[in-house]
């Protein structure tokens, strides 16, 4: 019953921007550095070099909105579907576990841009589901995957005698699950969570492909039909990020916050 | 034997098995209200196995557990019936550390009782104060010493207004200056007429407390009887050395 | 200093091509995007084929250098030439003012409009501000695109490839799609599993003409390819080439 995870080293490097460290207070972190030189940077384009800048500031502001809505929506539904997969893989029921279990090594066997393309142009052929809301399933369908394993870990990391406890003074599993161990799990897992959002956020440049009018795919029209393909894609690299950054520094003052509170 | 004479537990003839190692080989024995049982042995003779088997945290191969009136392993009871009447206090604490104090012994009247919140907040104040711990009600557990969180523990299950509380070894994770103020509030409950089924090593405590001693070896009961000639006169000779090792 | 032999070789190598390619016969670089049938497109042999293949092989032969297709994304298919990955394209390349701004056209090879395509089921619109409030596809960055971006209340919605908007048409997420002439032919009257579903409606609403496009003041390239064209024409092998691919 003992648990040997305390005893192996772990290398923990995550596939999203790095969650600043708690550590680093300093004037000149490397999140600072970067978070203020891209904003400088992109108030230097728009007001000393109007002419080339200015109209692609104007042209892609509704595709952050789109890339934006496309991550909140899709981490939203992954977190519901990745609940439900890492339940289902901790689950006790042969059959439960066996589908959360496929589905988790299927999804992660895939590319995501496959799998985009796959449920945006062969499952709109038997279903009619508009294209932003596919772009936000596929995406979800993914990740879920990667947070039901997430959500997984997080559970099993709670020690046994909570559920115990919990089931002794008559709570049913759903009970417990609710009330006592994903409240303590939520703790465990926000970094990690946070990190695939962080990475989602990137990825849902891929959406591009699906004819979703995306930041990039925003770019990509206004510089198909300019030809400044390398202005373009300098603000559109500033403001991947911009955002990126910005959404590092607020999961880690989150997280934070969490741990003060206790 | 004191209490009226309905066993509120009753277990006949369990058989449990981890694989190749039998861990109990047809345990029987019935608690009556109000009774005092305390099981000694030496680690590894499957008391605490035994007593997670009453509320089904371990489910048993073979035999029968029956607690008040309803068949434990019986798969149309519903188990959460069975545990909403018998507490357990673990060796580990176990008490939930996202919540304070007061919300580990409201969690389960709320959500299992059904209690409104000033009702379980009543309740739970109470037995704070019967505890001796009414002023860190709003701490969390993280913040009290080993015996301080046992005797929430306690009161936690007592909120549920059991009809019998089981004790896994409650003192044996505790500093031994600590031991003294769990076991007064276990006595206190005993002098109370809480019907308890207890796992310890604590024999001062058995010999004052236990209406009955069961004593276990490699997954049987080996002698069973009052203190008094338990002690001073074991008919077993593994009972024997066990005692003259342990006294 | 691994990477200043590595530098070393990639020197040698470039002497050793350009000295090759002083010996050889002319070699150019053609970029197109084979995903615009039936002008350019890949065949089940993976071979790169169409109008445009045919008519540019036509015209290296009159002209006397050799062709390298180069199968390349039109998204893009510009910056490739600016950075000198290839030395033309030939990809249905629409002469445009804003095209021509920055990069050299051959003369004219061959004219057509763009078209609109939309589900057999729409028995009321023939032209793209009758689509007002609802989206309509066409490939990023062609002509097409550009003309329903000029109709105010229309959506559009832009692909990489055409094959995309028109299975976007299937799955109902446009309304209609707008491309060139022979490749809406291609797609609503020839390919098997639209000709049920897809009509093409109206007549084409432009007038324009497929240039080949060299680099800004690559003279002596595009001196070459009109010098072909202009043989090609005077054979009338462009006719043969039309009715091979297009009727």
């Amino acid at each position: 019953m003992q648990d040997n995870s305390s005893l192996q080293k772990t290398i923990d490097i995550g596939e999203g921007a790095a969650i600043p460290l708690k550590s680093d207070k300093g004037l000149f972190t490397a999140w600072r550095i970067a978070f203020f030189g891209a904003i400088a940077t992109c108030l230097y384009l728009a007001f000393f070099r109007p002419d080339e800048y200015m109209a692609i500031f104007r042209f892609i502001p509704d595709g952050i909105i789109v890339t934006f809505k496309v991550t909140v929506g899709s981490i939203i539904l992954a977190l519901i579907v990745g609940l439900i997969a890492g339940l289902g893989r901790i689950s006790s029921n042969r059959l439960i576990n066996g589908a959360a279990s496929l589905y988790v090594e299927v999804i992660r066997g895939i590319p995501l841009l496959v799998q985009l393309f796959y449920i945006y142009y062969a499952l709109g052929r038997f279903v009619k589901i508009p294209d932003m809301a596919s772009a936000i399933i596929a995406m979800a369908i993914c990740y879920g995957a990667y947070l039901g394993e997430v959500f997984r870990a997080g559970i099993q990391s709670i020690p046994k005698g909570q559920m115990e406890a919990a089931l002794s003074l008559g709570m049913s599993r759903f009970q417990a699950m609710r009330h006592v161990i994903l409240p303590q799990a939520f703790k465990v897992i926000l970094p990690p969570v946070g990190n695939e959002f962080i990475a989602l956020l990137k990825d849902s440049s891929l959406v591009s492909i699906l004819a979703v009018s995306d930041l990039l795919r925003r770019g990509r029209e206004y510089a198909s039909e300019t030809f400044s393909y390398f202005e373009t894609y300098t603000v559109i690299a500033l403001v991947y990020l911009i955002l990126t950054l910005f959404f590092s520094k607020l999961i880690g003052i989150m997280e934070e916050r969490l741990n003060e509170g206790k | 034997m004191k209490g009226n004479s309905e066993p509120i537990i009753e277990v006949s003839g369990i058989c449990k098995f981890f694989g190749a190692f039998q861990a109990l080989n047809n345990v029987s024995f019935s608690v009556a209200d109000g009774e005092k049982v305390v099981i000694i042995g030496p680690s590894g003779s499957g008391k605490s196995t035994v007593l997670r088997s009453i509320n089904r945290l371990e489910t048993i191969d073979r035999g029968r557990i029956v607690v008040h009136g309803m068949d434990v392993n019986d798969p149309e009871t519903d188990i959460c019936n069975v545990r909403e009447e018998v507490g357990m206090v673990f060796q580990s604490f176990n008490l939930f550390p996202h919540k304070t104090v007061l919300e580990n012994l409201m969690l389960a009247q709320l959500v299992v009782r059904r209690r409104n919140r000033t009702e379980a907040e009543n309740v739970s104040m109470e037995l704070l104060r019967k505890v001796g711990i009414e002023e860190k009600a709003n701490s969390y557990p993280a913040r009290l010493s080993g015996g301080q969180q046992q005797r929430v523990a306690i009161a936690r299950s007592l909120a549920m207004n059991p009809k019998a509380i089981l004790f896994d070894e409650p003192t044996s994770a505790l500093d031994p200056e600590m031991i003294g103020e769990v076991l007064d509030v276990m006595k206190t409950l005993a002098r109370e007429g809480m019907t308890m089924v207890v796992v310890t090593h604590e024999m001062g405590f058995a010999r004052e407390v236990a209406d009955r001693i069961l004593f276990m070896d490699h997954g049987k009961v080996i002698e069973e009887g009052v203190p008094e000639h338990f002690f001073t006169d074991p008919s077993h000779e593994r009972t024997k050395l066990f005692l003259s090792q342990i006294l | 200093m691994k990477i200043f032999r590595n530098i070393a070789v990639a020197f040698c190598l470039l002497a050793c091509s350009t000295v090759v390619a002083f010996a050889a016969p002319k070699t150019i670089k053609v970029a197109t995007d084979a995903t615009w049938p039936p002008m350019e497109m890949v065949d089940t042999a993976k071979k790169i084929v169409g109008y445009d293949i045919d008519f540019l092989n036509a015209v290296a032969k009159e002209a006397g250098i050799a062709v390298e297709f180069k199968n390349t994304a039109w998204d893009g298919i510009f910056a490739g030439l600016d950075s000198g990955q290839y030395d033309a394209i030939i990809s249905s390349v629409t002469i445009t003012d804003e095209r021509k701004a920055k990069y050299d056209f051959t003369e004219p090879y061959t004219s057509i409009g763009q078209i609109l395509i939309v589900p057999k089921a729409d028995m009321s619109s023939r032209k793209i501000a009758d689509l007002k409030g609802k989206k309509i596809g066409a490939q990023i960055g062609t002509t097409g695109a550009f003309e329903v971006k000029k109709v105010a209340g229309v959506e559009l919605k832009t692909y990489d490839e055409i094959g995309l908007a028109f299975e976007d048409m299937a799955a109902g997420r446009v309304s209609g799609v707008v491309c060139d002439e022979p490749v809406a032919a291609h797609f609503a009257l020839k390919k098997q599993e639209y000709k049920d579903k897809f009509k093409i409606v109206g007549a084409s609403f432009t007038k324009e003409a497929y240039g080949i496009v060299v680099k800004k003041g690559n003279k002596e390239l595009l001196d070459i390819l009109n010098r072909g064209i202009k043989a090609v024409k005077a054979k009338k092998l462009d006719a043969r080439i039309h009715s091979k691919w297009v009727k």
